[in-house]
């Protein structure tokens, strides 16, 4: 009976994950061929594109990353910075890189380069998160013990500090590999036919060429590609920590001028486009800063009610992913691990595109086939995100209530919600803003009359032409994201007084 | 519970926020790209007035993915009507069985009976205009030919033929020109190119930007530029005078709801009122002949009109779009 309990699980986010392509699949599948020229064209242009986006975050986050570990202004600014390729809409992002571009005339617009610069602002911040975890996983306690029990360096390297790095070391890797591999908005927008991904041509046989098959054949290499990778990383013991205590470093001038250096750049690809607008609007057109709110814009650019939408959906799905990643985290499973973030291998443009389908066969709502793509996709981020937490949350507590007869609900609402109301709450923000600024899903299914999004609009107006109103409503959605989650983040925590009142 | 009824409720309102696709009687639904938006404001009331029904125009930003729609939708078709087929995406649309035949009494009123690209009727032209190259002369002095653009380097943007209808015509319009050399021909010309955007409007975006001083667009684009901003700071031309010829065409949905209303918007469209908007909206030629704007002296007419045979077309364009992404990926 407890194993039936526990596939249960599985069964229902296997078919969630599953079911839109079997549609597909019957449907359109048939035919399936793979031209292995093509393909291996893609996948190799693909892999050398990701592992140098990755070599180039890598050098990139190391020394911010061994920064973080401290306790100063400057390391807490850092960590604000992992949520930013989270939380920061793609759009945005390649309006921000347009602008920097532009100002460069000798610079190769569309080349392997412009990629790679993207990427390192999307993805380093990745890097820096799991390799400052990798260098705390080793703190400088466990390293004098080791030394005075007579450990030499080469041995505290490879049987100490390696394998309790190894896990978040590989994991933030994998993370940022497999980002860089399945780029599509910045590939869209800067990349060239020789440096496309697996996504874009995905994109482009589904939407241009109408060819499914094709398209099918690169998702099904993709996926398991990224599974075979999860699987190997997975599969590595993780060793948790009692606590994460922040460690007083060394003062070193270089290192927090590089840190520093790398939060300028992060910060000004963020802020750039709202500075611009503001000063072009000014400067040129005042009246374009609110004329994107006016009836008639509105009319030609639902620029209202794709936020309202975006906002919407966003906080609902966030809200469903949060609790349902949580119970997922805590039963533990290897099983559920695996299959979780084998879901990172799956095509989001494919995915929308069957779930598309699904929705004009079978007349559900469009809008809540959107929802549930949404779900899929950023499941494995919100499992990520809990891991995190997970190890270090005392499970025996709810042993213990269950053993005293409470139920999985009540030992929810009345221990894990208040033990874990801020990670919850940080989560939530994080999937909130993830959701928010989604493209690929939201471009792909395109619902521009019945339910407008805020991502899709604004790559709209920047499509039409519409420079200005493009970066302050691309600058609006990013301070809309940063205001919902400062509320959030501020908003003072019921969970104490109710735990007082409990006791 | 209170979170979770809160929430499951949230998932019902999105639900049942959105609005459900469901036709309502008499209602006409029209796909077509992005650019045709115009029609909703002016074509469409009168329309409506005119047949006491309702019209749902759904824009798509090129007629790639409408075709894609289409497909998805073969059993359960949405659309009565798609607006902006061109010869080259009629093709996949005929192989799936997705239009259907309509002769209109109108086409008597065509005033170029080699504009009727679809001798079976699936598809009716409504207007046609020349591809050409445009450029900045304060930047550039363009080659006489298109192979003096094999010398250049980084000076042009092109669209993707595979996204985008223009794209497709450039494509056609080199192989009407070259014949089986044209794989030569963008062996050389690819390092000419500066970027291969998904469509027209981000073709242009980046052109206007600077960011390349010639881009692939259409022949009235003098015209337009004169009409908008009062002189030609952009020129259109057409190498040696020998031109590619885009036509649009509209074409009555396979098994759609609403066939009566559909063929009555097509026979709407070869009338003078729709074609005489086409001009300073669509900046394409209409395909009767009501009398053009004046502006439209400064759009460029090729001395030759290229075009490449149906049934080849049909046969080989799958390959060609093939070849070419071999060509440009090496």
């Amino acid at each position: 009976m407890k194993t039936f309990r526990g596939l249960i699980f599985p069964a229902l986010w296997t078919t969630a994950a599953c079911a839109p392509f079997l549609l597909l699949l019957a449907d359109f599948g048939t035919d399936i061929g793979f031209d292995i020229r093509f393909l291996s064209r893609i996948f190799f242009s693909a892999l050398a594109q990701s592992a140098l986006s990755t070599l180039a975050c890598f050098a990139v986050a190391i020394v911010p990353a061994y920064y973080c570990m401290g306790d100063t202004r400057l390391a807490k600014l850092l960590r604000i910075t992992w949520v930013i390729p989270f939380f920061y809409p793609v759009i945005s992002a390649v309006i921000a890189f347009t602008l920097i571009y532009g100002a460069l005339p000798s610079f190769p617009r569309y080349s392997l380069i412009s990629v790679v610069i993207a990427h390192i602002f999307f993805n380093s911040p990745v890097l820096v998160r799991y390799l400052s975890e990798a260098f705390s996983a080793f703190p400088r306690s466990l390293r004098d013990e080791a030394a005075m029990s007579g450990a030499g360096t080469f041995a505290r390297i490879v049987y100490l500090q390696l394998p309790l790095a190894l896990k978040p070391l590989l994991r933030g890797v994998f993370l940022t590999f497999i980002f860089c591999f399945t780029s599509f908005g910045v590939v869209l927008s800067f990349g060239t036919l020789k440096t496309s991904t697996p996504e874009v041509e995905i994109y482009h046989a589904l939407q241009a060429r109408s060819d499914f098959p094709g398209a099918l054949a690169i998702a099904l290499i993709q996926f398991a590609l990224i599974a075979l990778f999860n699987w190997a990383v997975s599969a590595l013991p993780s060793y948790e920590r009692e606590s994460e205590v922040r460690q007083p470093l060394r003062r070193n001038v270089i290192f927090a001028f590089v840190s520093g250096l790398w939060l300028i750049f992060e910060t000004l690809i963020v802020i750039l486009p709202l500075l611009y607008a503001v000063y072009y609007a000014l400067s040129r057109k005042p009246q374009s800063l609110l004329y994107i709110f006016s009836m008639p814009f509105n009319l030609r650019f639902p620029v209202l009610r794709s936020l309202l939408n975006s906002c919407t959906i966003s906080l609902v799905c966030a809200a469903v992913l949060t609790i349902l990643a949580w119970l997922l985290v805590s039963r533990k499973r290897k099983l559920d691990e695996i299959l979780v973030n084998s879901l990172f291998g799956l095509s989001p443009a494919l995915l929308a595109l069957s779930l598309l389908y699904l929705s004009i066969r079978t007349g559900i709502n469009p809008v809540l086939s959107l929802a549930w793509g949404y779900l899929v996709l950023a499941l494995p981020y919100a499992f990520s995100f809990f891991q995190h937490h997970s190890a270090r949350f005392d499970h025996t507590l709810r042993e213990q209530a269950s053993t005293d007869g409470a139920g999985s609900v009540r030992i929810f609402y009345h221990i894990e919600w208040p033990l874990l109301s801020p990670a919850l709450r940080s989560s939530f923000i994080q999937l909130f803003a993830i959701i928010f600024g989604e493209f690929t899903i939201s471009y792909i299914f395109q619902l521009p009359d019945m339910f407008p999004l805020a991502s899709v609009t604004a790559y709209k107006l920047a499509a039409r032409r519409m420079m200005v109103e493009s970066y302050l409503f691309t600058s609006l959605i990013t301070l809309l994201i940063i205001v919902i989650c400062a509320i959030f983040v501020l908003t003072p925590s019921q969970t104490k007084n109710r735990m007082t009142n409990n006791e | 519970m209170k979170p979770v009824f809160a929430i499951v409720l949230a998932a019902l309102l999105i639900g049942t926020a959105g609005s459900c696709s469901k036709k309502h009687d008499n209602e006409l639904v029209i796909y077509s790209y992005e650019s045709m938006g115009w029609i909703r404001d002016s074509m469409i009331p009168s329309f409506e007035a005119a047949n006491n029904c309702k019209v749902r125009l759904v824009l798509f930003e090129d007629t790639a993915k409408i075709v894609s729609r289409l497909i998805l939708e073969k059993k359960r078709p949405s659309a009565d009507l798609a607006i902006g087929l061109t010869p080259s995406s009629l093709i996949p649309a005929m192989k799936e069985k997705l239009v259907a035949k309509y002769k209109s009494p109108m086409l008597d009123k065509i005033k170029d009976p080699s504009l009727v690209f679809s001798p079976d009727h699936h598809s009716t032209p409504y207007d046609y205009g020349a591809i050409a190259i445009v450029y900045d002369p304060a930047k550039i002095t363009p080659p006489a030919t298109l192979r003096e653009f094999c010398k250049l380097e980084k000076s042009i943007i092109i669209q993707n033929p595979q996204t985008s209808s223009p794209g497709t015509d450039f494509l056609l319009w080199t192989i009407a020109l070259y014949g089986e050399d044209w794989k030569d021909f963008w062996r050389e010309f690819r390092g000419a190119v500066v970027n291969v955007s998904p469509g027209w409007d981000e073709s242009f975006a980046k052109f206007e930007a600077g960011e390349a001083p010639m881009m692939v667009s259409y022949a009235t684009d003098g015209a337009y530029s004169m009409h908008n901003y009062g002189a030609s700071k952009y020129k259109a031309y057409i190498p040696e005078g020998r031109g590619f010829v885009q036509i649009e065409g509209a074409s009555l949905i396979s098994g759609c709801d609403s066939p009566a209303l559909a063929k009555k918007f097509i026979d709407f469209m070869l009338g003078d009122e729709f074609q005489s908007e086409i001009p300073l909206n669509q900046w394409m030629f209409p395909v009767t002949g009501v009398t053009l704007p004046d502006v439209f002296s400064h759009a460029v007419i090729p001395g030759q009109s290229l075009t490449i045979d149906a049934q080849d077309l049909a046969r080989n364009q799958e390959k060609w779009l093939k070849e070419w992404r071999e060509i440009m990926t090496q």
